[in-house]
């Protein structure tokens, strides 16, 4: 078994000396429920310390700030599960953070742990997108924000930054979500793919709409097209029809078929029709 | 008598205190570290281990040549030196002071392979041309796995048909996924003898594996059983291999020896649930008399093997199901292929013979357009019918009575006809069916089903029991302490139950077939029937009364009819042990002998049968073809009921087991190599796909068990498979094969639009 130095830093400025020191020698650990599976993996060649942050308190928490929500790194996907605020407003986030490995998993791992982990089935990512989530991140050479979908973009090429917390804008009163998880079971299940949606109605028009699907794209992000093309339209099984085979399609053309679409791009695509069909009938009972 | 106490070993089990091997540690121990060869058919050019032996902290390498008796344990190598014929053959024993030497070393020993062409499934080990894997036999057949049933003339059964129906099933390999991984911990005692202590399911086979590999006689080898995290039927081949080789390597280096398996290790070399392809016909009346039916079932055996010559023997006795079918044509057979082996797994053949058996009569109701219960109750087999064996059946038989309570309590006849109204519109597809099975208890006439205790009451009145059997987790030394307890009329906290060391009890066979109780609690009645015989002629003296005046209850020994003439069991314990008398017995339960026609199948296949029934309600997501099992409602009759919570356990556990089967488990293979070898992509059901579960248990007399209880541990697991199945065939998707995926179910989704 491979050997490592931990080390709890008693800062984040000296966390940051360290990432900044040590470079890729050094990886930093939260609820350490990646670290096994990559060491087992080989991914882990070359480090030789484990720098702790889990116990970093500027790391937790979740609050309401004038920019909307603030979620520490370090905050447990338990957490985040049961956490009011969360619930209230950002449903989808818990939505997504609930179905995440066993409760076990989720008392210890880290909203910033899955996210930096950076997994195409990370199921946390296709819900902040969705989220317009904002990445806070700290190095030596300061703090930065950034949005989400570009951390993931230059996350390989990024210096070592870390990841201090996420930032969620108000939502629009209103604002309909679904997060849809299909994995081989129940719990313990890596999502074979998910899908992540956001849509604001004004009447029956659509006047905003976020969707991600999850595990399908090499790097999670929203399907831009699709989104563009339900802006402004009315709801209806023909829309949702249309929509559907729209995204699988924009999938198709981002990444090529492969193999295991086979299953997934007809799934995506009623996975799609049926969140949309259903938003069509809250909408009808209480618009 | 149910659940007067918990489980003996719940406490230190749930708080984590409960010793392992793996937490075994003896001074000055080695780890030892096995080479595979990850070749599904190869002849060894070389193997050089010239670097290896130069780590630092590597003390002994063995190869083939250095064995110091037996290359061979039964027929499984313990290490190969000329061919290997599965991934898990091994090719070089390591004994290294730590593990980051032995696995230092592992990496350099190079070994030069001539492959040789594979044989990958049951098709390719019986095409004509196939390569034969062992020498001296003449194609890949497993060397008397062959076990035939004749019965009537099923030629005229078919001519008297009206319907027939012909049906191939298929189960694939499945792991056991016992929670610990093999571990062993072996040492010389002072006289150079063997101490082997382990987690295995059946000691005096481990010792019989050690003492081949050491060439000691049985004598000199002692086996002391740790306490087991789950075997399954699973740790025997691969336990036997792994005490043997660490034997081996204890007496060349003088040093006590640990290995341990990683979970890709185990999966790698433990035994596997025999996948089968099953063929059947079937022939009926429009009245749905079934007239004939003949089956040509095949598992697939894998590299070696020694448990299809048994288990098949099962298969063929329970190939017809829990019906009365006067033609009868069976053959089972296994044969060899370049991939894992199979082994025993809870229920031996049942699970797959069954889910075959079952998904049948169920094609075969909607070919006559019959429900599948009504098929069923002209068929069922009751008192005074004859088997399939030509057994004639004298006690309760309660196939029917099992099938109706379990559909009653399940609400069977309304769900039914409320699915079969479901709209074609509506997101999910949902189903219920059942399956109804039958079990012989015991090793009926496998084996002889004999077994052996001690019962020893200690001069304090605190009493020790030692079975020949092993509780491997399924909470035997519970039920062993209740059936003492009451026999000699004391708390059953009085009695502290024994792992099994093969030094103290006689070998009593192997832990298998659902037979710990059934069996194993025979000669324990027995022993402390003698004690208690022996406590109530001292009572007898001092109450001044004959020994047939006593009987013993709540740690008293009192005159029946005047229970204040009584002494407490504590003093006559003391004042019979005072006096001279024995207060240990051992007990023997000898079976009555058994006789089989091999050439026909015909015989008393068992003493006793299980009868049981599961109702699985379902529903297929239209969009994504994931099956979920909505309620699952299982009855049992077991006959007399030992420790209720126990019993549960069992039924419980077996239908996760079941669900496994029926939806997800499968081990995978890439071109003969095992490509989900740990529980990332092995899927088992976790707590949280298993459905509400409805659990009764029908009592029964008049059977041969101990204090009446028949067999459950194998009887709770074997017909959930097909009961899903048969469930998934009501909303629409029959399928043929084990397990039935999203995809598949997808496909035949996207394929009806």
């Amino acid at each position: 078994m491979q050997q490592f130095v931990f080390l709890s830093p008693a800062s984040l400025e000296e966390v940051c000396a360290l990432l900044e020191k040590e470079g890729d020698t050094c990886k930093v650990v939260a609820g350490g429920t990646d670290i096994v599976p990559a060491l087992r993996q080989d991914r882990l060649v070359g480090v030789t310390k484990l720098v702790d942050i889990r116990r970093r308190p500027e790391l937790r928490g979740i609050k309401r700030t004038g920019q909307g929500l603030w979620i520490g790194a370090a905050t447990t996907l338990s957490e985040i599960v049961t956490s009011r605020e969360v619930q209230h407003n950002w449903v989808l986030l818990a939505e997504a953070c609930r179905q995440i490995g066993s409760k076990q998993i989720r008392n210890l791992a880290t909203i910033g742990g899955n996210v930096a982990n950076a997994s195409p089935a990370a199921d946390s990512i296709p819900a902040l997108l969705c989220l317009d989530a904002k990445v806070s991140l700290l190095s030596t050479r300061g703090q930065r924000e950034i949005p989400l979908q570009t951390y993931l973009a230059e996350k390989e090429h990024a210096g070592k930054e870390l990841v201090v917390g996420f930032i969620l804008p108000e939502q629009p009163a209103g604002t309909l979500t679904k997060f849809v998880k299909v994995a081989r079971r129940q719990a313990m299940a890596i999502s074979r793919l998910s899908l992540a949606m956001s849509i604001h109605v004004q009447g029956n028009v659509i006047d905003f709409a976020h969707l991600v699907p999850g595990a399908m794209l090499p790097l999670a992000q929203r399907l831009e097209v699709v989104e563009k093309f339900l802006v402004g339209k009315e709801l209806s099984p023909e829309l949702s029809a249309t929509a559907a085979k729209s995204a699988c399609e924009s999938v198709i053309a981002e990444t090529g078929m492969r193999a295991s679409f086979t299953y997934k791009i007809p799934v995506l695509e009623g996975l799609i029709k049926k969140a949309l069909d259903e938003l069509q009938e809250v909408v009808a009972n209480h618009g | 008598m149910a659940d007067k106490i918990h489980r003996i070993d719940a406490v230190e089990k749930v708080t984590g205190q409960t010793k392992f091997a793996a937490d075994l540690h003896l001074p000055g121990q080695l780890t030892g570290r096995v080479l595979r060869c990850h070749q599904t058919h190869a002849r060894i050019r070389s193997i050089d281990t010239s670097k290896a032996c130069k780590v630092p902290g590597v003390v002994s390498i063995m190869l083939a040549g250095d064995l110091p008796a037996h290359t061979s344990w039964s027929t499984y190598p313990i290490l190969s030196g000329e061919h290997v014929r599965y991934q898990g053959d091994a090719v070089a024993l390591i004994a290294a002071e730590s593990e980051q030497a032995a696995e230092s070393a592992l990496a350099k020993i190079k070994v030069e392979y001539e492959q040789l062409p594979s044989v990958l499934s049951i098709e390719e080990a019986l095409q004509e041309n196939a390569p034969v894997l062992h020498e001296g036999r003449t194609d890949n057949r497993v060397a008397n796995s062959h076990w035939p049933v004749r019965q009537g003339n099923v030629a005229a059964g078919f001519a008297q048909s009206e319907v027939i129906l012909e049906r191939e099933y298929r189960t694939s390999h499945i792991e056991h996924a016992y929670i610990e991984p093999e571990a062993v911990l072996v040492t010389t005692d002072w006289d150079d003898s063997l101490i082997v202590f382990g987690s295995t399911q059946n000691p005096f086979n481990t010792r019989r594996a050690v003492a081949a590999a050491a060439g000691y006689p049985l004598s000199k080898v002692r086996v002391v059983q740790q306490a087991v995290g789950g075997s399954f039927g699973g740790k025997e081949e691969s336990m036997g291999l792994l005490a043997g080789r660490a034997a081996i390597l204890c007496l060349q280096t003088g040093r006590p020896v640990k290995m341990l398996y990683s979970r890709e290790e185990s999966i790698i070399e433990s035994s596997k649930r025999h996948p089968f392809r099953l063929r059947y016909k079937v022939g009926a009346k429009r009245d749905g008399r079934i007239m004939a039916l003949q089956a040509e079932l095949v598992d697939e055996g894998g590299a070696y093997n020694f448990q299809a010559q048994f288990m098949n023997w099962r298969a063929s006795v329970h190939a017809a199901g829990a019906y009365r079918i006067p033609n009868v044509k069976v053959d089972v057979y296994a044969v060899h292929t370049n991939r894992i082996f199979g082994g025993a797994m809870r229920g031996y053949s049942s699970p797959q013979i069954i889910f075959a058996q079952e998904s049948l009569m169920d094609e075969l109701a909607a070919e006559l357009g019959m429900e599948p219960l009504a098929l069923r109750q002209v068929n069922f087999l009751h008192e005074n019918d004859t088997t399939i064996t030509g057994q004639v059946l004298t006690a309760a038989v309660n196939a029917e009575k099992v099938t109706l309570r379990a559909l009653e309590l399940a609400d069977y006849v309304r769900k039914r006809a409320e699915y079969q109204e479901q709209s074609s519109e509506a997101s999910v597809e949902r189903g219920i069916g059942f399956a109804t099975s039958f079990r012989g208890c015991g090793l009926g006439a496998e084996a002889p089903d004999a077994t052996g205790a001690i019962v020893s009451v200690q001069s304090d009145g605190s009493i020790i029991v030692r079975s020949s059997l092993t509780d491997m987790g399924q909470g035997l030394q519970t039920a062993h302490a209740l059936l003492a307890a009451k026999e000699l009329g004391v708390s059953p906290e009085r009695i502290v139950c024994k792992s099994v060391d093969t030094t103290a009890v006689p070998e009593g066979g192997m832990t298998v077939a659902s037979r710990g109780t059934f069996a194993g609690g025979k000669p324990l009645i027995l022993a402390a029937g003698q004690i208690r015989e022996t406590l109530f002629r001292v009572a007898s003296r001092r109450l001044d009364c004959s020994p047939a005046e006593l009987a013993a209850e709540d740690d008293w020994i009192f005159v029946i009819g005047k229970p204040e003439r009584k002494l407490s069991f504590d003093e006559v314990v003391a004042t019979a042990f005072w006096s001279g008398y024995p207060l240990s017995a051992s007990g023997w339960f000898q079976p009555d002998p058994v006789e089989w026609d091999h050439a026909a199948g015909q015989g008393e296949a068992f003493p006793s049968y299980s009868y049981g029934c599961v109702v699985a309600d379902v529903e297929v997501n239209k969009i994504t073809g994931m099956a979920t099992v909505r309620n699952l409602v299982s009855v049992h009759d077991v006959g007399q009921v030992i420790h209720l919570g126990a019993a549960a356990g069992q039924v419980y556990g077996g239908i996760a087991m079941g669900m496994g089967m029926a939806l997800m488990e499968e081990v995978t293979f890439r071109q003969g190599l095992v490509s989900n070898p740990n529980f990332d992509k092995y899927l088992v059901p976790t707590a949280m796909d298993i459905p509400e579960v409805v659990c009764e248990f029908i009592e029964s007399k008049d059977n041969s068990g101990a204090a009446g209880a028949k067999s459950l541990g194998e009887a709770a697991l074997e017909a959930v498979a097909a009961a899903v199945a048969n469930a998934l065939a009501a909303a629409g998707f029959r399928s043929r094969v084990l397990p039935v995926l999203s995809e598949s179910l997808l496909r035949e989704v996207n394929g009806r639009r």
